[in-house]
């Protein structure tokens, strides 16, 4: 069953197309990489998808429901999280804190939507998250004082407190070294394959996407190029002459 | 489950901590009158009204991260209403307060709905607009208002209560009824910025783009506060009104929106009682510069002003927290520089 859908999916910023009708089925359970060189539309793509910006024209849905013009607010609430290109925590806020807000806020929607959300349960879930980005000894350093690997897991953090259905990462190795590379690939591998979060992802580092991704869409001004398995879109003779230059 | 994490959450330590400090508050304000004159204990009642108005601002301004300047609106909507009713014939005067506390309220709806889209210098600018659109407003519409003389011999009706009357017209029981409603108003505000509710707030402050991407409706919330940021910058007006029988447009000029300004960036905007201590040490220097430079005192204020936003961004409550966490870092070597270990991240994976 598909999670995620878009139709004719534009955005044009005066007479730039960033994405160019772009029709997209995100399956649940698998793990995706959208790949493409610099200015391809993958970050335009993400923040159309998850309402930081509005589509110029076309349709998203999520879960069954039309999602199209919803603040993001509303559609993170509604089980959608993401991380950003540029690391995006709250830096004098405490770990903790940082973790303590997304929580208190999903459960805040939850309240809203119907289903029990109150305050009672939330230190267990901070102590989860605190645990399972292995944060536990930094937890009440301020964010800015943590190293960018450890501002990256607590990014990640903040997405995963929701227990969204759908995760979208912009580039989670971006600026990293190659052991916290290994380590930011083996996290994702985890969420998608024991938590069964379905993932969609950006990133440059091939050896990422290749060890992570089950499917693989090419992006290339603004349009999808390819889309497939990995190695068949490794062989694409498209995807070569567009993305690798060869 | 660590044990760092529960005694953080932990609500009832915020409340311990409330109450102590309460008390502690309670028990200065009330040794206050044993050891200064009448007349002081009038310029101390006018102290504290100044205090509730920079923790109202601050609440917007350090806890939220938005620069009003225009919060003498709400100042001043607070004390005409309080001064309109009184001349009218009003005797209640906690009704009188509850009125100005309203009114300011929905006045901070109707333009806070405006404002809180807008971000840092728009936002400044758009609260500065509003603000003087009430000074021109409380100076023309002279039939309402008085225009410029304003509203002049406000009557303060005794403070009746649980059947009893008590008479405010000396300055002790006048000093006694600010220190009341101001200390408990700053307990209230106190709770607002340790909430959870506060901690979205500050969240906001940080970056209000991942707040929103947490699922706070970061507009909602910024309202929420420019609301109860007017509501008790109105009270404070109304306080105003009743210490000195008079409500003029001055008192929604732009200077005033400034005061709270200059008060917190001096006493420290991140610390919640530092617009408080703004307060003292403002007026403080104001006494000690214009005794000896008379008509001078504004330029040195400024140039100490200039100094507190490039040299000590964080005020004296700011500068004082950085020696402290200084002093405690060298005592614990406080801050690691471990590198993650790829084990301790992948351990969702070990446990199971």
């Amino acid at each position: 069953m598909s999670l995620l859908e878009t139709h004719n999916l534009t955005k044009s910023f005066g007479r730039m197309i960033a994405v160019d009708y772009v029709d997209l089925t995100i399956a649940d359970g698998q793990l995706t990489a959208v790949i493409g060189p610099n200015g391809a539309g993958k970050t335009t793509l993400f923040d159309v998808i998850t309402g930081k910006l509005r589509p110029t024209t076309g349709r998203i849905t999520f879960r069954g429901q039309d999602i199209t013009g919803l603040p993001s607010h509303a559609i993170v609430s509604r089980g959608m999280a993401r991380s950003f290109q540029v690391t995006n925590v709250f830096p004098e806020l405490t770990v903790t804190d940082n973790f303590r807000v997304a929580v208190l806020s999903t459960r805040r929607s939850a309240g809203r939507h119907g289903v029990r959300g109150s305050a009672a349960g939330a230190p267990a879930e901070v102590a989860r998250l605190l645990r399972e980005m292995g944060l536990q000894s930094y937890a009440e350093l301020p964010c800015a004082a943590l190293s960018h690997a450890d501002q990256r897991l607590v990014e990640i953090g903040l997405a995963l407190a929701g227990r969204p259905h759908l995760l979208l990462l912009d580039e989670p190795t971006a600026g990293m070294g190659p052991v916290e590379t290994v380590a930011m690939t083996h996290l994702i591998h985890n969420l998608a394959h024991h938590e069964r979060l379905t993932v969609v992802l950006t990133e440059h580092d091939m050896q990422v996407v290749f060890a992570l991704a089950e499917r693989v869409v090419v992006m290339h001004q603004g349009r999808i190029i390819a889309d497939g398995a990995p190695a068949v879109v490794r062989d694409d003779p498209l995807v070569r002459t567009a993305y690798l230059g060869q | 489950m660590s044990e760092p994490v529960y005694r953080y959450l932990g609500a009832r330590g915020a409340l311990r901590r409330a109450m102590v400090g309460g008390v502690l508050a309670a028990a200065v304000l009330a040794l206050v009158p044993a050891v200064v004159s009448p007349f002081q204990l009038l310029f101390a009642a006018e102290m504290l009204i100044q205090c509730l108005f920079a923790l109202a601002f601050n609440l917007l301004f350090g806890i939220t991260g938005l620069l009003s300047f225009g919060q003498a609106a709400y100042f001043g909507v607070g004390g005409y209403l309080a001064a309109l009713a009184l001349v009218h014939g009003w005797t209640g005067i906690l009704g009188v307060l509850l009125l100005s506390t309203v009114g300011a309220a929905l006045a901070g709806l109707v333009l806070g709905y405006c404002c809180v889209r807008l971000n840092e210098i728009y936002f400044a600018m758009l609260t500065l607009a509003f603000g003087q659109m009430h000074y021109a407003g409380a100076r023309q519409w002279a039939d309402v208002t008085g225009g410029s003389d304003g509203i002049l011999r406000v009557p303060r009706p005794p403070l009746r209560l649980l059947g009893l009357t008590l008479p405010l017209d000396t300055g002790l029981a006048f000093y006694v009824l600010v220190a009341t409603v101001v200390l408990l108003t700053t307990l209230f505000l106190w709770g607002v910025a340790t909430s959870p509710f506060g901690l979205m707030l500050r969240a906001i402050r940080e970056k209000p783009e991942r707040a929103e991407f947490v699922g706070i409706p970061v507009h909602h919330y910024r309202l929420a506060a420019f609301v109860l940021s007017a509501a008790c910058a109105g009270l404070a007006g109304a306080l105003v009104v009743l210490l000195g029988h008079t409500a003029t447009p001055e008192m929604l000029f732009w200077t005033k929106s400034a005061e709270p300004v200059i008060m917190s960036l001096l006493g420290g905007a991140k610390v919640f009682l530092g617009p408080a201590l703004g307060v003292l040490v403002y007026a403080w220097l104001k006494e000690w510069l214009s005794s000896r430079l008379v008509d001078y005192w504004m330029l040195v204020m400024g140039l100490i002003v200039i100094g507190c936003g490039l040299f000590f961004r964080g005020g004296i409550c700011g500068a004082l927290a950085v020696w402290w966490s200084a002093r405690l870092a060298q005592r614990m070597s406080y801050v690691s520089t471990r590198d993650p270990q790829p084990d301790q991240i992948v351990r969702p994976d070990d446990s199971r």
